[in-house]
């Protein structure tokens, strides 16, 4: 077999233009991975929303909470429906919940973003276990408070003290909580009654979310509310609820997927070029190798690996680079005019996976240059 | 057994342009003996490159036959010829043809890793053939670091280093003058003398020439054999306009 160092001390004297097939390696890989954190993240906030214990009933025909209204009746009755616990005080564990989205101004970027304010009793903090105060203190009723996720801390630049103008009047930011890394954290919680009065929502919910004694009783509870003949609502447990909010990127990854594969097939083309250009210039290389006795497949594997190499080096700077954006924090639309605050993630199967690609790149761009290496004539190569 | 390393048997060569049909041997029939320096010579155009690319397996004659230290090389398949080419045929070329991004070592080494042997036994017998070219100083140096002769010098010792039966340079000193070409002469004439190797050299120099014991000339692809006792007439014949110096 021809010696590896072979090609790579090729490479490295034709140093620029290796660099520059590698960069069109490196954007398509840089691209994949970022995209593929950008999902992952994603997809990682609505899968770890919502607890397995907890059912979200919306409106019959509704799919987001947007856009669902339960009335009084409706609420009363799921309430009291058989599998909904009860805390100490014997008070059914069922949160009426109304979900808003307002536009807030950012001062100081001068842009909107969404706000997503949740109207919530206190009988909430039992259902949704995840709810952590981090900083400031709990929300308290009728005191035109407000309690925000620490993405929303992020994202809107707000702090515990800081007034926020929602409806008709100002509210203050009264703590900071965490909610496990779930879309919660994007949300401004504030007290229902008074939320409601102020948006014109009084005697009309969004949700109602029933916490059950474990996952099974929460499936018991959504097969009991589909089947039942008097009580006409969507039930879903929260994870499904959150992992079905999580489906609507599906669009933006098919289009990034779109473009990797366009970006993909210039990389090929680029690694095409290069070897093309290579082998013209190494032909008297290739003839001598050919006359000493080397097979015509053994000069070819030689320039595959060149391609590969290649590849490897532009796939392994675009891992690299892709890798740069783990854990950066940002915001994206997801459902009806729902913001989530993500982080980007990258994972051990989106670096293997952008590996493969790589290669399959080099592969795909090196086979043809190569086979080209077989129809060379060493006598005529060398005059 | 017959002491020929190459018989050249009623070989013709024919190749096709088009419609056109160029017969660039004619019948040719030529023995080579173990331990000879033959030179083969003629005007360009007579086949003489032709003729010794039959002989070093890159190429299959038309009718005849090549039998090269007792192989019919002229039925073997493009496969089988490569390995073959390994361990029986040393090239050296006019431009010498290093690899010029590997070191002096691994230029010389490279026909060795197509062989089943050791890195050990690889190392020493890199080593002895750059030593016997006077290069065991130059390892690690690239061909663009060497000289032409030096170039030359690593391209016998990759010629030699499987230790072949036969040894064709095509144009040798093509590319060096003076001092260079006759220290190379030297050393091609220090290798057949020394370890007995046998030597086919394509030249159009009548002093590369002078060198051989036997010229052996070709025109309009036929053969025209002088012996080495006339050497001289034969040179005279070969090259008229030269003034002849023989070194017998």
């Amino acid at each position: 077999m021809i010696p590896l160092k072979y090609n790579a001390r090729n490479l490295v004297v034709r140093w620029k233009t290796t660099l520059m097939t590698a960069s069109g390696f490196t954007l398509v890989v840089a691209a994949l991975v970022v995209m593929l954190a950008f999902v992952e993240g994603v997809q990682k906030v609505c899968t770890t929303s919502g607890e397995p214990e907890n059912v979200i009933v919306l409106a019959k025909g509704n799919n987001d909470e947007v856009f669902s209204q339960i009335d009084t009746r409706l609420a009363s009755e799921l309430e009291n429906s058989r599998g909904v616990g009860r805390n100490d005080a014997g008070v059914p564990l069922a949160s009426r919940e109304i979900f808003l989205v307002v536009h807030r101004r950012l001062e100081q970027e001068g842009v909107f973003k969404f706000l997503q304010i949740r109207g919530v009793q206190p009988i909430a903090f039992d259902v949704h276990t995840q709810i952590r105060i981090i900083d400031g203190s709990p929300l308290r009723a009728s005191q035109s408070e407000v309690i925000i996720g620490k993405g929303v801390q992020r994202e809107h630049q707000l702090n515990v003290g800081d007034e926020i103008e929602m409806g008709r009047k100002s509210w203050k930011v009264a703590g900071v909580f965490e909610a496990g890394g779930s879309a919660f954290e994007s949300e401004v919680w504030a007290d229902l009654p008074e939320l409601s009065s102020q948006f014109r929502r009084e005697g009309v919910y969004s949700t109602m979310v029933l916490r059950t004694e474990g996952p099974e009783a929460a499936k018991e509870l959504m097969t009991q509310l589909e089947s039942s003949r008097s009580i006409s609502c969507n039930p879903k447990t929260e994870p499904e609820y959150y992992a079905k909010q999580a489906e609507q990127t599906q669009m933006i990854t098919s289009a990034a997927w779109i473009i990797a594969w366009f970006m993909g097939i210039g990389a090929i083309f680029g690694v095409m070029n290069t070897m093309f250009a290579a082998i013209g210039q190494r032909r008297k290389d290739i003839a001598v190798l050919r006359i000493i006795g080397f097979k015509a497949h053994e000069i070819l594997i030689s320039f595959l690996l060149e391609a590969i190499l290649i590849s490897i080096i532009g796939g392994f700077l675009g891992i690299g680079f892709g890798m740069s954006v783990n854990g950066f924090s940002r915001s994206t639309a997801i459902g009806a005019a729902r913001e989530v605050a993500f982080a980007f993630s990258v994972t051990e199967g989106s670096i293997i996976f952008a590996a493969c690609f790589s290669l399959a790149m080099g592969v795909v761009g090196g086979l043809l240059p190569a086979l080209s290496v077989v129809r060379i004539q060493p006598l005529e190569a060398l005059r | 057994m017959s002491d020929a390393i190459v018989t050249v048997d009623n070989c013709t060569k024919t190749y096709s342009r088009g419609a056109e049909r160029v017969e660039v041997l004619k019948g040719v029939s030529l023995q080579i003996l173990r331990g000879e320096f033959v030179a083969l010579i003629g005007p360009s155009g007579s086949g003489k490159t032709t003729l010794l690319n039959l002989i070093a397996g890159l190429d299959q004659p038309t009718t005849g036959r090549v039998i090269v230290a007792e192989r019919d090389i002229s039925r073997m398949d493009e496969s089988q010829l490569a390995r073959w080419r390994t361990t029986a045929i040393g090239f050296v070329f006019q431009f010498y043809h290093l690899i010029p991004v590997l070191t002096a070592y691994e230029n010389v080494e490279l026909p060795l890793l197509l062989l089943n042997m050791t890195a050990k036994r690889r190392r020493e017998q890199v080593l002895t053939v750059l030593h016997l070219v006077g290069l065991q100083h130059r390892l690690t140096h690239r061909p663009g670091q060497l000289s032409g002769g030096e170039q030359q010098r690593v391209g016998i010792a990759r010629a030699l280093v499987t230790d072949p039966a036969l040894v064709v340079a095509d144009e040798p000193t093509g590319d060096l003058d003076g001092r260079k070409k006759e220290e190379i002469l030297d050393l091609l004439e220090n290798l057949q003398r020394g370890l007995n190797k046998t030597i086919l050299m394509v030249t159009h120099d009548h002093v590369a020439a002078a060198r051989a014991h036997r010229l052996t000339r070709i025109s309009d692809g036929l053969l025209l054999e002088e012996r080495a006792d006339t050497k001289e007439e034969a040179l005279a014949l070969a090259f008229p306009d030269a003034k002849i110096r023989g070194n017998d």
